[in-house]
């Protein structure tokens, strides 16, 4: 019985956020878009093919919701700082690839934040090593490579992994400098 | 004039000035990924304050609450990295063919 819902149902959570998201679309709740809505919620999760990974949990929502606001707030300031450097010389900026070495290890957690950077301050991230021990991030201006490197460490991968629980990894960053 | 045309006047002017930066820097800085910088953030919240401006606006003209908007944001927020970083990842297995003004002194670690 189980195994029949579960081919039906491969993810169920993500089923209920298509129909949601597909209501929320049409901006409507009439039977024709429920309808519509749920055989879509029913269709494309099959077609996803089998997890390749085990999912990770959120196991503090507070903190999930902290790290939302705090990451809005450096957006924000992080507009009115590429501002004024677009608006300067370009002489006067110092760009740098930098080398940040990964504590998380779920995928999800990676992109999390390797997403973070790119929205915040002055980062982008470019690349995540094949093994996923660290992330190349481009710098449009810095100073102090390492005190960036250490300061979106402190800031957004810590907070990122009281948000899952995750165990950091073992002295990986020794092996791969 | 009520308050509510002000706050969407205020979005929209705000927005526009913000993707006009964002598309300024991307025609000035000097090597593709300094001009990365521009679009992922300027551009992005740009976006964001026009599409909150619409979202009130239809809101109010309506009276039922506008909710496309808030979905397009979460969908380019959610996007917008990947591109930057999709970009990024083939512009650095790419030979250069512009003079490239980053340092970097572990290019060759990449490899």
């Amino acid at each position: 019985m189980t195994t029949v819902v579960h081919k039906i149902l491969p993810r169920p959570i993500l089923t209920a956020i298509l129909i949601v998201l597909w209501l929320l679309l049409n901006n409507s709740l009439s039977a024709g878009q429920i309808f519509l809505a749920i055989i879509i919620g029913l269709l494309i999760p099959p077609l996803l093919g089998p997890r390749s990974q085990s999912p990770l949990i959120v196991k503090r929502p507070v903190a999930l919701m902290a790290y939302v606001l705090l990451v809005f707030h450096d957006i924000i300031k992080a507009n009115f700082i590429v501002a004024r450097q677009v608006l300067g010389r370009n002489s006067a900026l110092k760009s740098h690839f930098l080398i940040v070495p990964l504590a998380v290890t779920h995928p999800t957690a990676i992109s999390l934040f390797a997403s973070t950077i790119t929205l915040t301050p002055g980062t982008v991230s470019c690349e995540i090593a094949p093994d996923h021990s660290h992330l190349i991030v481009h710098a449009l201006h810095t100073d102090d490579p390492d005190g960036e490197i250490a300061g979106m460490k402190q800031r957004y991968e810590r907070r990122i992994r009281d948000i899952f629980d995750e165990s950091p990894r073992a002295a990986i960053e020794d092996n791969n400098t | 004039m009520t308050i509510a045309d002000l706050a969407i006047a205020g979005l929209i002017v705000l927005g526009s000035l913000f993707v006009l930066l964002g598309s300024v820097g991307l025609a000035k800085f000097p090597d593709f990924f300094m001009r990365l910088h521009a679009p992922t953030k300027a551009s992005t919240l740009g976006v964001t304050a026009i599409l909150l401006a619409s979202a009130l606006l239809f809101s109010f003209r309506t009276d039922t609450p506008s909710v496309h908007e808030v979905l397009i944001i979460v969908f380019l927020w959610v996007t917008a990295p990947i591109s930057a970083l999709m970009l990024a990842s083939a512009a650095r297995h790419q030979p250069s063919t512009e003079p490239d003004k980053t340092k970097d002194p572990r290019q060759s670690k990449s490899e």
